[in-house]
């Protein structure tokens, strides 16, 4: 049993990025086996955790639960993806501990000190499944369950239902701009997804709500009866002189309901970005700038030097399935 | 010859629009219309749509602006009315059309300038009405009549791929021009038709309706 199961480590910075792993997936999460990239999910259609009874000022225990309750359900209840959670209890065992125990606590960090908070995983090698997910949220921050945001703390359920996200196989989402800050931070200036990797800030609550980006993102991963019926998938190649270009970040635009969602363009140059609703988008590729890559991909032949470019078609989803493939030929820089 | 042989067609035209005249003053040469014709489809604007994330103050940060609109084009539409009396008719059309769909980017944070995307779709209309004669306002041979009514729009891509349904409700009116009429025979007279309507779109997936005007003519004939 030993031998099948993997630690597979994705640090999960939302304030800022540390990656000791692997993270080679695009929207979804997984790891290279045998020269294949394999996307990591619970198998089980109720998946059952474990919170630590460690309280930190201003967060009891209880409310600890209660808010990370809240958050796994924020991502139970999107309609198009079916995937359910039940809270087993309190528990004395840490988070990162191989105790076949999903356990989600706070942890004291001081040396990942832009780190609030990072998710791991033990899975399946051969198939994938998640068989035991571990949250750790980092103490030395301020936490707040204030409904309104406290100005000098993180929400908690903010930064709860982003590790959530990774707890359920997805990676991290690139819609997003960021600045540099002096310190060699980035300050968000804007966030089209729970999935980006770096908070908004302190007393900021808008990561309780899922954005279209994140649905779609869970939906594919688990997806409920009608959605692949209901929705469709963009499809193509981004490449620059004719070449391919490895790490594009690929969004879609719908017109209509303003709706962003994106995915990578992979080593092949091929991008695939699933559970749109039917009708024609905006397509815009852009490289890799608002963090570091590593959050999202291995860095590994991954082509910023490109300049933001429209497609000059509207690409239309059809419904229940996919657009044939098209090129989008981006300028280099 | 050509120009001999406009005038000969000119005279004959013209012999039709006084039989006509004469005809529709006595009996309606037909209750079963027929018609087939072509025009113009006006543009329609769905409105500005911003791309928005959301902000760290709370005011959204805006990726770029986009517009979308129809572009206008070239239709061909079939129509079959039943004349209930003689001011009276209810009709059905079905018009097919290939607008090209349109948006406009602009103020992109990272890129100036504007860029347009653009994509053509079929777009499919079946509607019906009532048309009003309205006789009594004929003048230079040409008779006026109004009409308005309801139907069905489906927007298709590509492989039939869906894009958008939707209804829509049309005002109007127009001019016929009697070209022929008879009191026995199959076809019992033909007329060249023009029309101009105000369609008002609502698509299912917009919230605001909107408005595309359309011109057209088409030849006419009653059985």
């Amino acid at each position: 049993m030993t031998s099948r199961r993997l630690r597979v480590w994705f640090a999960i910075a939302v304030f800022a990025m540390a990656l000791p792993g692997t993270a080679d997936a695009y929207i979804h999460l997984g790891f290279d086996t045998g020269g294949q990239t394999r996307a990591i999910k619970w198998t089980a259609s109720r998946v059952r955790w474990w919170a630590n009874t460690r309280g930190v000022p201003g967060v009891s225990s209880l409310q600890f639960q209660s808010e990370l309750a809240q958050a796994f359900m924020t991502w139970e209840n999107v309609p198009t993806a079916s995937i359910a959670f039940e809270f087993a209890g309190f528990t004395a065992a840490a988070p990162f501990e191989d105790d076949d125990l999903s356990v989600l606590g706070f942890e004291s960090e001081p040396d990942m000190d832009r780190v609030l908070g990072a998710t791991s995983f033990i899975v399946d090698v051969f198939s994938g499944t998640i068989i035991e997910s571990d949250i750790f949220f980092n103490s030395i921050f301020p936490w707040s369950v204030s409904a309104t945001g406290d100005p000098n703390r993180f929400d908690l359920r903010s930064v709860a239902t982003h590790e959530i996200g990774h707890f359920l196989g997805l990676g991290h989402s690139a819609i997003g701009e960021t600045e540099m800050r002096p310190d060699g931070g980035r300050r968000v200036l804007g966030s089209g997804a729970v999935m980006f990797p770096i908070s908004l800030g302190r007393g900021v609550v808008a990561d309780r709500v899922l954005q279209p980006d994140d649905i779609a993102g869970v939906s594919d991963l688990y997806p409920d009866g009608g959605f692949r019926d209901d929705t469709g998938i963009v499809a193509g190649r981004v490449r620059v002189d004719n070449a391919p270009v490895n790490g594009a970040h690929v969004v879609a635009f719908n017109p209509q309901t303003g709706a962003l969602i994106g995915n990578f363009s992979l080593a092949d140059s091929s991008f695939r970005i699933a559970g749109l609703s039917p009708g024609p988008y905006v397509i815009r590729v852009e490289p890799i700038d608002d963090a570091d890559i590593d959050s999202f991909l291995d860095p590994q032949g991954v082509n910023v030097n490109f300049q933001v470019t429209f497609h000059p078609r509207l690409i239309v989803a059809p419904r229940g399935g996919s657009t044939a493939s098209f090129d989008v030929t981006v300028p280099a820089k | 010859m050509n120009f001999r042989r406009l005038i000969w067609v000119a005279f004959v035209m013209a012999l039709g629009v006084g039989r006509a005249e004469a005809q529709t003053a006595s009996q309606p040469a037909g209750r079963l219309e027929v018609s087939f014709g072509a025009g113009w489809l006006g543009g329609a604007s769905f409105g500005e749509q911003p791309a928005d994330l959301r902000g760290a103050s709370g005011s959204p940060y805006r990726l770029f602006e986009s517009e979308t609109s129809l572009r206008g084009t070239g239709l061909f539409e079939a129509r079959a009315g039943f004349a209930l009396t003689r001011r009276y008719t209810v009709e059905g059309r079905a018009a097919m059309s290939k607008p090209e769909l349109q948006a406009v980017v602009s103020s992109d944070a990272e890129v100036a300038g504007s860029f347009t995307a653009v994509e053509s779709i079929d777009q499919y209309i079946f509607d019906a009405g009532v048309l009003v004669r309205l006789d009594e306002l004929e003048s230079f041979g040409l008779k006026p009549f109004a009409i308005g009514g309801f139907g069905y729009v489906r927007q298709l891509h590509g492989d039939q791929q869906l894009v958008e349904t939707g209804h829509l409700f049309y005002v109007g009116g127009g001019v016929t021009c009697p070209l022929f009429s008879r009191a026995q025979g199959f076809i019992r007279s033909g007329s060249i038709r023009g029309d101009l309507r105000l369609n008002v779109l609502s698509l299912d997936l917009d919230e605001d309706s909107r408005s595309q005007g359309s011109v057209s003519a088409s030849l006419v004939l009653t059985f």
